[in-house]
């Protein structure tokens, strides 16, 4: 796996989550950051920070990007959300477009 | 294969959200175009209860709880509600 092909999603607190590109680019808001043109720190680095996303939410999102290239790819199991995390990962889901 | 679609993970939450409305509590920190989903889903009971829970934005929330009452009145008659 090439570092193209990866990026670096930074939580509030600072934990970096390092993923495919792939997945990351299920949210339409991350697309936007690393494909808008121009030379911006995200698209330039393939690091997004979220300083509004706790680390908690962050890791269950990114477990849902490759959840969604799974279920894509026609394995359609079922997507676990822990009710205390569900207003907050709501928030977020809505914020990501995802 | 490609023609289902896949659950968004904002679908996917306000399905959950609705499965567990018996323990919503402070929905201060929600926006109201998200909380219009699942409100309705609510008793009056669970109605009130997250209003003694919710203090931030208290004026979105009874706006959104009165239509969500106004509903339920129409729903099941004013009998049920002043009970």
């Amino acid at each position: 796996m090439t570092k193209e092909e990866m990026v670096t999603l930074i939580s509030a607190e600072g934990f970096e989550f390092v993923i495919d590109k792939k997945a990351a680019m299920v949210s339409q808001t991350i697309r936007n950051m690393l494909t808008s043109p121009g030379s911006f720190a995200e698209s330039r680095e393939g690091k997004v920070t979220f300083p509004e996303i706790s680390t908690t939410i962050l890791e269950k999102i990114c477990q849902y990007f490759y959840w969604s290239l799974q279920y894509a790819s026609g394995k359609e199991t079922e997507f676990h959300i822990e009710p205390e995390l569900t207003l907050e990962l709501m928030m977020a889901a809505n914020y990501l477009h995802t | 294969m490609w023609g289902k679609k896949i659950p968004t993970l904002l679908e996917l939450c306000i399905q959950t959200a609705i499965d567990n409305v018996r323990y919503l509590g402070d929905v201060g920190e929600t926006d109201i175009d998200l909380l219009k989903d699942i409100l309705p889903h609510c008793t009056v009971d669970h109605l009130m209860h997250i209003e003694n829970s919710t203090e931030a934005k208290q004026r979105d929330v009874d706006e959104a709880q009165n239509r969500a009452v106004d509903r339920f009145k129409q729903r099941f008659g004013n009998e049920v509600v002043s009970k």
